[in-house]
């Protein structure tokens, strides 16, 4: 097991704490106002009132949602970036996400997901697996840090216009809008239907990704000091891939494409776990719930009218230290 | 003053003929009418006759949106680009006013006629507009027709005036709704319902959330019937579990019900928003029950 130390666990419980506030914050904001004591016993009400039926069956499993793909996506950005040992590796950057979502896309459109509803996530982990081997075989695991970002962004374009593509020629007329939904995610209105459908792939694929601690904190010592402490390389590479496109792809294909999340959280936390990925990991997924929690409350917050959709949020957050990023590792390399 | 020839035989002879000209221009009515707009195709079905229709828009193919698919199938379609159009050499053409505008621009530039139409927001805009294109293409008599068939079920008298009157919110795909000086309003009010998203957004459409609906919490939801076949995230939100357990039946009190109307009767103003009217004001006797 990995030890944490008493720094990295007073932010943990630091960080479930506030999970829990943003949670609370999350039930209550909404469109109707509704008092905080009316939320709480909402939540175990049978009666079916129309305050009832907003917290239970449009509140909740929105909440549910964010804590969810926000664990993923932290986690598995905390992942590829200790694995690739690439500070710029993130789902949404190298490609993952943009994959996921197109899987989902031609699945949904397709009218599979009528037909059966588990089609859905199945797509987006399609997707997602497709696009983690492609991204090994166009730059290869090993290459470096600008290759990989390279190779990534160029799946992520032709993902984008494949999945533009597909909705522009999807027979129903409401397809063409709903470009924005894929490419920029959002959590509005979705229901358990949504919540049933990727919990078990989802919690599989975080479980396998946090097996992976040890792992990681052994690679950044490198490759063969990795296999001679008794690492299966290959094996870590498969728990990697496999995790990464269960959790991604299960979370993209009911939330469209948030970006960012997986960027930012690991770097701003990394100091924290004192630069070792094995603590990294757990902390990123706490981290990654609270930031699209705060991102889908703010969604919430700012607009009048129809809803921002949540990717704008992430990515107004995460382009300017994706950036900040850019800069520091063109002076490291000069 | 006299004139060096006889021209008063001379001038006699070209006013026939101006007077001649003149008439045969008046009555040389449009033989050949493209239309690139839905709605107006969806009038043209209605007025004009099918040997003068050249060319009508995609869209009317579709029997959730357009009354007439079948007769649709007759025609060349267009995407409502004016070089579809161009080489149909159409003497007249029908668009909307605020539909396809760069493609109305160029046609006009290339000195077709014209003829735009606003989108009817009132029954007294599909008047108007029944009126001017059946003048506009020589069959006054069949416009006049469609007029005092609309004007019969629309009649004040017929108004239904209860003095309980049902409260209706309409939602569409994505959460459209609509309010004040909109057609659906008009018909909405007219079948003895409130429509109470009226004082909720502003203008005459607009998108509400599913949680204000839900709050809302009116004696019917009136929505669009759609193809399950090819769907969409946007229709997807009419089949939302909570949308699901506020119209169930006996489980509380006053829950709404769901009225379903084709988008087709009211998404254009045409004849067939006698069809809207009927379906809601049955819908609006139940409900008062």
């Amino acid at each position: 097991m990995i030890k944490f130390d008493r720094k990295a666990l007073l932010w943990s419980v630091l960080l479930i704490f506030l999970i829990f506030v943003l949670s609370l914050l999350s039930l209550s904001q909404g469109p109707t106002f509704l008092p905080l004591d009316t939320i709480i016993s909402s939540l175990y009400s049978q009666a079916n009132t129309s305050t009832n039926i907003i917290i239970q069956e449009i509140r909740l499993p929105r909440t549910l949602l964010s804590i969810m793909i926000g664990a993923a996506l932290g986690l598995s950005g905390a992942a590829l970036q200790g694995y690739l040992r690439n500070p710029l590796a993130e789902p949404g950057i190298i490609g993952v996400s943009g994959c996921a979502a197109l899987g989902a896309v031609i699945v949904f459109y397709s009218g599979l997901t009528s037909i059966i509803s588990i089609a859905l996530p199945l797509g987006g982990m399609a997707g997602a697996a497709i696009s983690v081997l492609l991204l090994g075989l166009l730059a290869g695991y090993k290459s470096s840090v600008m290759t990989i970002i390279l190779a990534g962004v160029a799946i992520t374009s032709l993902a984008g216009s494949l999945t533009s593509l597909v909705l522009s020629l999807a027979p129903n007329p409401f397809a063409t809008f709903e470009i924005f939904f894929w490419l920029l995610g959002s959590l509005a209105d979705r229901s358990f239907e949504h919540v049933k459908l990727i919990v078990f792939p989802l919690v599989i694929g975080i479980g396998l990704l946090l097996t992976t601690g040890r792992a990681l904190d052994a690679l950044t010592l490198g490759e063969d000091v990795a296999s001679s402490l008794g690492f299966n390389l290959q094996r870590i590479k498969w728990t990697i891939v496999i995790g990464i496109s269960l959790a991604v792809g299960v979370a993209v294909s009911v939330s469209g494409i948030i970006g960012f999340v997986g960027l930012v959280v690991p770097h701003l936390l990394r100091p924290i776990a004192d630069f070792r990925p094995g603590i990294l990991l757990p902390l990123s997924m706490l981290g990654g719930i609270n930031l699209t929690l705060a991102a889908d409350i703010l969604v919430r917050v700012v607009s009048q009218g129809p809803e921002l959709k949540l990717g704008i949020v992430t990515a107004l957050i995460g382009s300017p230290f994706f950036l900040y990023l850019v800069i520091k590792s063109r002076s490291k390399l000069q | 003053m006299r004139l060096p020839c006889n021209c008063n035989n001379i001038l006699g002879l070209w006013l026939v003929f101006l007077v001649f000209i003149f008439s045969s221009n008046v009555y040389a009515y449009p033989k050949r009418i493209a239309s690139i707009n839905l709605c107006t195709d969806q009038l043209l079905f209605e007025i004009a006759a099918p040997n003068k229709i050249i060319s009508i828009t995609y869209l009317s193919l579709d029997p959730e949106i357009s009354n007439h698919p079948k007769r649709a199938k007759k025609y060349r379609v267009n995407h409502g680009l004016a070089e579809e159009i161009v080489h149909l050499n159409p003497d007249l053409i029908l668009a909307g006013k605020y539909s396809s505008l760069s493609a109305t621009k160029i046609l006009r530039k290339l000195g077709f006629e014209i003829a735009e139409f606003e989108p009817a927001v009132s029954i007294d805009g599909i008047y108007k507009n029944i009126e001017r294109l059946s003048n506009l293409i020589g069959r006054p008599n069949i416009g006049r027709k469609l007029i005092q068939k609309i004007k019969h079920k629309f009649n004040p008298d017929n108004m239904e005036n209860h003095a309980k009157k049902p409260t209706a919110v309409i939602f569409k795909a994505r959460g459209f709704t609509l309010g004040k000086n909109s057609l659906a309003n008009e018909v909405v009010l007219h079948s003895g319902l409130t429509n109470i998203a009226q004082d909720k957004i502003r203008g005459s459409f607009d998108y509400m959330p599913l949680e204000q609906l839900i709050a809302l919490n009116p004696d019917l939801i009136i929505t669009d019937a759609f193809n399950e076949n090819s769907p969409s995230l946007s229709q997807n939100l009419l089949k939302h579990p909570a949308l699901g357990k506020i119209t169930q039946i006996g489980s509380r009190e006053n829950h709404p019900n769901v009225a379903v109307v084709p988008a087709r009767y009211w998404n254009c103003g045409n004849s067939f928003i006698t069809h809207a009217l009927a379906q809601l004001k049955n819908w609006q006797i139940k409900v008062n029950k």
